[in-house]
């Protein structure tokens, strides 16, 4: 396997509050990786760092060997937010963004993602009109429309009714299996990591505690807080 | 007379205008722009956007707080008087705008023709934002 991202010694604050402190991470290309842990663990901070949306306060993150990485490689990389922001445009326009902006206008693909995510009858419709769970298959859409080498998605079922998270979780699955697309996944849901990933970490305060296959992880952790999470006995 | 030379020209009254507009402008375009949500800067980058492209998004998002920036400075201007007065003199063929020409007539007792200017006024101003509302529309 190929290393994409590699982390050394990532520190991160926010007006002097310290949110992030990873010695290593290494995140391999082709995998399904899901980072689990309590909300304000720093989980969503990680992705924003790994998407280069923001740079780390100390440290350096490479992806594919590059320190500070072109513009052509970070647009490799995109991210799926838990609560999406969409554009007071339609569905079609708030799909279709990325690829304009990148000067690739592809109508048959916008429309078959957004066939894909269950949405073509609303493609006409204002984003903001629709549910959550709509609103988050849009997001889902206008990220997955761009092809990315990676996908970063934070709690991308959080709050969702079980249809929608089920609908989110095939196509990342698909996305991965059949694409080969590199797929980091944030979630305080251990059913969902469980599910889907095959590399399972956990992240506490901001530091990374333990990373280990999904069956490792969950059958035989080697830390007693992972135990701890693992087995619902963890108050936060 | 150096000064007279340099004020009573038509540049003069476009300098004049764009000081009594830029405020206004800024100041309501800064309001719009402060009220899009600020996580949405940050997910449009996230789709690997440039600087300049999420600025574009961002006026795009706040574009009904643009426009009205855009209509209250052009109201403001077209209807200004006193500025376009004191730097432009009121020349016939160079510096005299319809405001101004209004005021001259008035004076003059001509109420005839300062309506039918106020009317013309009136017209191009309700023309001009109508077109610039339309820009509202996504």
């Amino acid at each position: 396997m190929t290393t994409l991202f590699h982390l050394s010694r990532i520190r991160h604050n926010y007006n002097g509050r310290f949110v992030l402190d990873i010695d290593e991470m290494v995140i391999q290309r082709g995998e399904l990786f899901a980072i689990v842990g309590p909300s304000g663990a720093g989980k969503s901070t990680l992705l924003r760092l790994l998407n280069f949306v923001e740079s780390p306060s100390a440290g350096n993150i490479r992806y594919k060997d590059q320190p500070t990485p072109s513009l052509d490689l970070t647009r490799q990389i995109t991210t799926v937010f838990q609560h999406p922001i969409l554009l007071h445009r339609t569905v079609r326009e708030n799909v279709e963004y990325g690829l304009r902006l990148r000067d690739q206008r592809d109508d048959k693909r916008v429309d078959e993602i957004i066939a894909r995510v269950g949405l073509a009858a609303f493609a006409a419709s204002a984003a903001d009109s629709l549910s959550g769970g709509e609103r988050q298959r849009i997001a889902l859409a206008r990220a997955l429309v761009l092809n990315p080498e990676v996908l970063l998605l934070d709690e991308p079922t959080a709050n969702l009714d079980p249809h929608n998270a089920s609908l989110i979780e095939s196509i990342i699955r698909e996305e991965n299996q059949m694409r080969g697309t590199t797929i980091l996944l944030v979630t305080h849901n251990i059913f969902q990591a469980k599910r889907l990933a095959r590399r399972v970490g956990l992240m506490l305060n901001g530091k990374l505690i333990e990373v280990g296959a999904t069956k490792d992880f969950f059958e035989n952790p080697k830390d007693e807080r992972t135990r701890k999470f693992v087995d619902g006995e963890m108050i936060y | 007379m150096g000064l007279a030379r340099m004020v009573i020209h038509p540049s003069a009254m476009i300098t004049a205008q764009t000081i009594i507009a830029l405020p206004l402008v800024i100041g309501l375009t800064a309001s719009a722009v402060e009220n899009v949500n600020p996580e949405l800067r940050l997910q449009i980058r996230s789709l690997g956007t440039t600087t300049s492209q999420v600025m574009w998004t961002i006026l795009s998002e706040a574009r009904s707080g643009v426009v009205a920036a855009i209509v209250a400075a052009f109201g403001g201007i077209i209807s200004e008087v006193g500025a376009v007065m004191l730097v432009g003199g009121n020349i016939e063929g160079s510096t005299r705008v319809l405001t101004t020409a209004i005021v001259l007539e008035t004076r003059k007792g001509d109420f005839g023709l300062a309506l039918a200017l106020g009317g013309v006024l009136l017209t191009l101003t309700l023309i001009t934002n109508f077109f610039l509302l339309r820009l509202n529309k996504p």
